[in-house]
Parts: C-alpha cells; structure tokens; sequence
C-alpha cells in the first residue's frame, strides 16, 4: 500500500462548547463565495484549506485533474436536513425551499470543496455509519496506488446537531445523565463535532534524504470479518484502540493479543467523523513507536486495521 | 439594509429577499429599484435557485401567485417589477 501523508488539517468542537468555530474560513475564502455554505462546508472548507497548507502549497496552486477528493460523513449536514424537514412541516411540500434541500444532501460539500479550489479530479462522497472514514481512507490509497491521481484529499466531516443531542438523551438511557449542553467537557462522552483532512501522495517520496513533515506512512488498510478471521496483527505492532470499546477489548481477549495499547481519548467528542482525528492521534504517536495499528470493530464482527510505519522503513 | 430610494413595500421586499438568500454582506450603493434583481448584473449577485426562493417568499408573504415562467422572468426582473406585480394582483384578489 505505502501511502504517504504530505499535509493534515483539522477543526474540532472547542472546549467548553459542542460546536466547531468556522470563522477563521473568512481569511481563506472570500464571504461572498461562502454565500452557500452552511457550517457543516464550512467545516469540510477550513479543514482542507489547512491540510492543503500544511502540504507546503498554495491555495490558488492546489487545483487541476491529478487530485481526487473523498469525503466521508456519517450523518452529512444534519442541521440543514432538519431545517429542510421544518420547513416542509411549515409550509407545506410546495413550499419546501429548495436552497436548503441542495445544501442537505450528502454531496453538497463535496462539490462546494471541489468549485471552491477548482478540483477536476475524481470525487466521491462516502457514508457508511462509523466506517465512512475507514472506507474513504482505503478508496484514497487504492485510487493513489491504481495511478488514478497523484493526490488524493481525503477527510471526514460530521457535525453536531440539537435533534441527535435529544435523541440520544431521549432514547439512550446509560448516555441520559453525560449530556450537558451548556460544558460538553463536564463528562467523559459527550456529542460533538469536526473534521479532519489529509492530503495523500505516492509519488513524489524520494527516499531518506527528504524531510518529511509527517513522521509516518500508511503501510497497510485490512478490512475483514472477524466471525471467520482472527485479528491480523504483528507481534511488534503497537495498538490504538477506541478506549470505550468492550468488542474490542473482547476481540483482543479471545486472540491473546500481547501486544502494547494505546486507548483513545475523544478531544472533540463523540461523532462519526472520529477516526480522522484518531489518525492524527496515531500520526503523533509515531516519534515513540515505529509500528502502529488502529483497530476498529463493528457489532457485525466487521474490523477495519490501519497500519502506520515510520517513514525510515519506507521502501 | 435600508436604501432610500425604496418605497415601503420595496423595502420590506429587500429584506427579505436579503433574509431568505442569506445575503450577508452591505447592500451595494449602487443598488436601486429598478437594479436587475437576479442574473450576473444582479447588485446583490442572485441566481435561479435564489429566484425560487423569492418566488415561494412572494406566494406565501403576499398571497400573490405567479404562475407561468415568461411571467415570472418578468416580475422578478427588479424590486419595482416585484412591487407593482403584488400591488396589481392584491388589488385584484
């Protein structure tokens, strides 16, 4: 697989609050072209523009039909589909607007991203529950390694909305007493949003002479079905795993994994975007551990590895 | 946003085709009554989609439905073009 990671950018909820600040997208993109945009773009918008700058190139520069775009998204702009729905409830179904129902589907972003920095490469927009990002992430490096594109920018993006905070509250009863709207960081789990972009290459890695600001590559992606297969993991390999997780740490148990664990924390808390800034996480963690594996489980037994190198063993 | 040229109906048009188009910069100088309202010459820069917008404001605001597109392509033309449309139609109604 080897795929290197050339920038990272990412927008989180800020402490003491449940949503992401998306002002300083203003110093990026002028306000007049964010007409359009509602806060889940510009979620996606600001997290691109600092992957992109953190990839050492210029805004204006980063356009053209060599670059490929993924996003990933669980639930998608789900602040703007229940405005759309309210104002169905509202008006009636002539009366919908038709501005929010563009800016609700899935997609929208997505093309927001690509006419904003003129990307003419391949896009997609992914939603798969918890495993959108996983999925974005092993299309990136398939498209990379297929020589589709030279780079691929991919990212999740998922934010906070007042209806999911209810529903969980309402109908969850073990998360009931962890919600507090006013200090999402008075409890341990609490909702919150963001997004996270990384901008992936092949190409243009030379070998040891050059600097590379990321410390690590993506070595491998495993997705699996954990009913017929035991985890396929190195002896050497040190572990991240979703600290909350019971599967799998059960998972582990039954394969007598051995091996050194690292629990995540949530610093943005709890969304379906999550995995992008546990990659950050892992991507931090490489300075003090040559091999690292995330490690994700859904209830299906479905797992997903990614597997992390340092750049010195990139061949 | 107020300009001064407007009359009153015209103004409160203004507004909220300025609240439901999420127009949130100043109103140009420039802008009059009988300024293009959608199109590239549009002061305010409004495209089609926006157009629906302000056609859906007009019907469920006014009580004033405009019902063919060469119609609509007519009224929609300027705030003044708005104003006289709902005015000769509300009278009518």
């Amino acid at each position: 697989m080897n795929v290197i990671v050339k920038g990272i950018g990412s927008v989180g909820t800020l402490e003491g609050a449940l949503r992401a600040d998306t002002a300083p997208i203003c110093q990026y993109i002028p306000p007049k072209k964010l007409r359009r945009t509602d806060h889940f773009t510009q979620l996606a918008l600001i997290a691109a523009c600092y992957a992109i700058e953190d990839a050492g190139f210029k805004l204006n520069e980063f356009k053209g039909e060599n670059i490929g775009v993924i996003l990933a998204t669980g639930h998608g702009a789900m602040n703007t589909t229940y405005a759309f729905k309210d104002s169905i409830n509202s008006r009636g179904d002539s009366f919908s607007s038709p501005t929010l129902f563009s800016k609700s589907v899935h997609n929208a972003a997505m093309s927001n991203l690509t006419i904003q920095f003129g990307l003419t490469g391949p896009n997609l927009t992914i939603s798969q529950h918890s495993f959108s990002f996983q999925s974005a992430l092993l299309t990136a490096c398939l498209w990379i390694n297929e020589g589709r594109c030279e780079y691929v920018m991919v990212g999740g993006v998922d934010e906070f909305s007042e209806t999911l905070g209810y529903c969980i509250e309402r109908f969850n009863d073990e998360k009931k007493s962890v919600l507090d709207y006013n200090n999402a960081y008075t409890k341990k789990i609490a909702p919150g949003e963001g997004a996270s972009f990384f901008i992936l290459s092949k190409s243009d890695f030379t070998g040891k002479k050059e600097k590379m600001k990321h410390p690590g590559f993506i070595s491998d992606l495993v997705m699996g079905n954990l009913t017929s297969t035991h985890l396929p993991i190195e002896i050497d390999t040190h572990l991240i795993i979703d600290g909350d997780s019971n599967r799998i740490k059960n998972w582990i148990q039954r394969d007598q994994i051995k091996n050194k664990i690292y629990y995540l924390e949530k610093p943005y808390g709890d969304f379906f975007a999550n995995p992008g800034f546990d990659l950050i996480a892992a991507f931090s963690q490489l300075e003090a551990y040559a091999n690292i594996t995330l490690i994700y489980i859904e209830e299906e037994g479905q797992f997903f590895l990614i597997k992390l190198r340092k750049i010195r063993d990139f061949r | 946003m107020a300009l001064t040229c407007l009359n009153e109906l015209e103004q409160q048009l203004l507004d909220s085709i300025v609240e439901i188009c999420e127009f949130t910069e100043p109103i140009p100088d420039h802008m009059t009554s009988d300024s293009p309202l959608i199109g590239p010459d549009s002061p305010l820069g409004l495209d089609s989609l926006d157009a629906i917008e302000i056609l859906t404001m007009i019907q469920l605001d006014y009580d004033v439905r405009i019902t063919s597109r060469e119609t609509s392509i007519e009224v929609l033309n300027s705030l003044n073009s708005i104003a006289d449309y709902i005015q000769t139609h509300r009278d009518k109604a």
